[in-house]
């Protein structure tokens, strides 16, 4: 009834690697301050700037523009917490 | 019967999970009980299982926040990330959650039902996620999937149409129109104007009437500037106190200073709160309930749900003022905290005092032109300007009215829900009636602290209309929705009152017709009279707890 599903993720993950500023594309929550500033509020890419999706045209999907700061840890909006790794 | 179905999906760099600390997670298509299948992603932590399991439903993107599900899985719980009907990699149109709830369509619950049968799962189901991905959780929780043995919704409704789309009968514009046009959905509309009235459509999305099905522990968190204050108290409230086994008494509640794109901020509109604003002191209950709840045992996360108040709210105050009273955290057992309802009635020449007004047939009068509308000015909105912010601009029109307090002796505290009781004619069948509070700063600002809006044809009820006839007075009670706030000694207090608020809300065009055409159709303009006598007392009613009911003047 069921089936899992491989993505294969592998060797294309390792081309788009986080390091590698400009490449990643990730479509993330985002805060919004009216329909053109926005940033990312958790993930890697916490605290980034982020580019309106004008094809999507949704305020709360955001195109990241690069991975720099993937290794800085998240923002997640609201306390820290063990659970979610930002504690 | 759910099932999975192989996907074959392109390798999209969009999809690709740049954080990589575990497994890859898998992608399922979950086919629901009309046979519409939705994209769903499984984060499994290392080891066998099975896993309790976190679930978020999002219109935004599954692979939204791998990172937060990466570390998720590190702390042994499996995350299930879906994209609800239509939107993303699932099939299916866009329903707008009235396909999440208790309703022919049950997403949600079918969800569930299917993490349920996999081998991964232990059956123990906690949902989580703010703003829309709390919305799929109010309206799941009212199926009683009996998998969901707990609820974190953050600034959410469990009440689509009446904390939504609509509010005292008013279509809510910019939230609607800009959040469907963002979404892609604006066919929805449509739908809206085929149930411009709270009908059977709605049933599954507006949960109210289905408290006691709900079974969950529930965590709650808004912001009394939030597009959805209303509907994360009313959540609370409905669950703790009516709720069914599991969930009445197993409620916890936040509220803090904060609007829906400043959450767990201190700068709020044209304010900003001290940096407490930004958190309640006991700020781990995501943790502590999780842990509790799906029987995590995690070492590092001793405490028990019964450590952290049921009720955790923040007191705003005069932010200029370091030695105001407010600006501080309340803990509480219940919500709302028991006050008095103290009535601030209407005076001549624009007076607001507890004194019961004369018998002297005194009334004010505006017009308004649905031509000119007044703007909005923040508030509780979503994806335009919001939070507290000067009102002078609105209230120094024309068709704007305005009563106030003399300057307060002492600081006065609101806490609770407010409603204004205003005495009202007009000479065409129908029009809203806007009302703003306001803290009056003592440079001048005139700061919003809450409003409301009522379609009066609609005399309070969601589903008919009754027009008003020439010369007819009725009695308009508008929900302001909720606050906790301590006037500081020094300011005032003001209520303004209108029938437009653009565009926060639809433009009535006074015809009396149905939505849409109340709002398209012929337009004229409507010489509204608002009366405050002895004989028509109107007034608003703020909740204060350090007030004694017996010492309010009711004025009947």
């Amino acid at each position: 009834m069921s089936a899992l599903v491989g993505l294969g993720l592998g060797a294309s993950t390792a081309a788009l690697a986080c390091d590698a500023p400009g490449q990643c594309r990730g479509v993330i929550d985002v805060r919004c301050d009216g329909l053109d500033d926005c940033w990312c509020n958790s993930g890697p890419f916490a605290g980034d700037s982020c580019i309106y999706d004008l094809e999507s045209n949704a305020p709360e999907v955001c195109e990241v523009k690069c991975c720099e700061g993937a290794t800085a840890g998240p923002s997640v909006p609201g306390p820290p917490s063990i659970l979610r790794g930002t504690k | 019967m759910m099932r999975a179905r192989i996907l074959a999906l392109a390798l999209l760099p969009a999809m690709l999970a740049c954080p990589s600390s575990g497994r890859e997670p898998t992608t399922h298509m979950v086919e629901m009980r009309d046979g519409v299948a939705l994209a769903t992603d499984v984060y499994l932590p290392a080891g066998e299982g099975p896993f309790p399991v976190i679930l978020w439903r999002t219109p935004y993107d599954k692979a939204g926040d791998q990172w937060t599900a990466q570390a998720l899985t590190e702390n042994g719980i499996a995350v299930v990330a879906q994209d609800t009907r239509g939107r993303f990699d699932s099939e299916g149109r866009d329903l707008v959650f009235t396909s999440d709830g208790d309703g022919p369509l049950a997403d949600g619950y079918d969800t569930m039902a299917w993490i349920a049968e996999q081998p991964w799962s232990n059956g123990k189901i906690g949902t989580s996620g703010e703003s829309a991905l709390g919305i799929t959780q109010y309206m799941a929780a009212s199926a009683g999937a009996p998998w969901q043995v707990m609820l974190d919704a953050q600034f959410a409704t469990p009440n689509l149409y009446s904390d939504a789309f609509f509010q005292g009968g008013v279509r809510r514009h910019s939230l609607t129109e800009r959040w469907l046009e963002a979404q892609g959905s604006l066919d929805f509309l449509d739908d809206i104007a085929a149930h411009p009235f709270l009908d059977d459509f709605w049933d599954p999305a507006e949960t109210r009437d289905q408290w006691a099905m709900v079974t969950t522990p529930g965590y709650h968190v808004g912001g009394w500037y939030d597009a959805f204050a209303q509907g994360n108290l009313d959540a609370f409230m409905g669950y703790q106190y009516e709720g069914g086994p599991g969930a009445a008494g197993n409620q916890k509640l936040v509220m803090g200073p904060w609007h829906h794109d400043a959450t767990w901020q201190s700068e709020q509109g044209e304010l900003t709160f001290p940096d407490n604003a930004v958190a309640p002191p006991i700020d781990n209950a995501f943790d502590v309930m999780f842990n509790h709840w799906l029987e995590l045992g995690h070492p590092e996360i001793p405490e028990h749900p019964d450590d952290i108040p049921n009720v955790q709210y923040y007191v705003m105050g005069d932010v200029d003022d370091p030695d105001a009273p407010g600006n501080l955290w309340r803990a509480a057992d219940d919500w709302p905290p028991p006050a008095a309802g103290v009535r601030w009635h209407l005076q001549p020449q624009g007076g607001l005092s507890e004194s019961c007004p004369g018998n002297d047939g005194d009334t004010t009068r505006y017009r308004f032109d649905p031509a000119d509308p007044a703007p909005t000015r923040c508030g509780n909105n979503l994806l335009i300007e919001s939070g507290p912010c000067d009102q002078r601009e609105v209230e120094a029109r024309e068709d704007v009215v305005v009563f106030e307090t003399p300057e307060l002796g002492a600081p006065m505290e609101i806490t609770g829900h407010i409603y204004a009781h205003i005495y009202v004619e007009i000479d065409q069948p129908d029009t809203d009636l806007m009302v703003r509070l306001t803290d009056v700063y003592p440079d001048g600002r005139s700061m919003l602290i809450s409003d409301g809006a009522l379609r009066l044809a609609t005399r309070g009820s969601p589903t008919d209309l009754m027009p008003l006839s020439p010369g007819e007075i009725i009695e308009a009670e508008v929900d302001l929705w909720s606050t906790s706030i301590i006037l500081n000694a020094g300011h005032r207090l003001r209520i303004s009152l209108t029938s437009s608020n653009w565009p926060r809300f639809a433009v009535n065009h006074n015809n009396g017709l149905p939505y849409p055409d109340s709002n398209t159709g012929p337009s004229t303009p409507v010489n509204v009279t608002l009366h405050h006598d002895a004989e028509y007392p109107s007034y608003i009613e703020l909740p204060d707890p350090s007030r004694d009911p017996a010492g309010v003047n009711l004025c009947l």
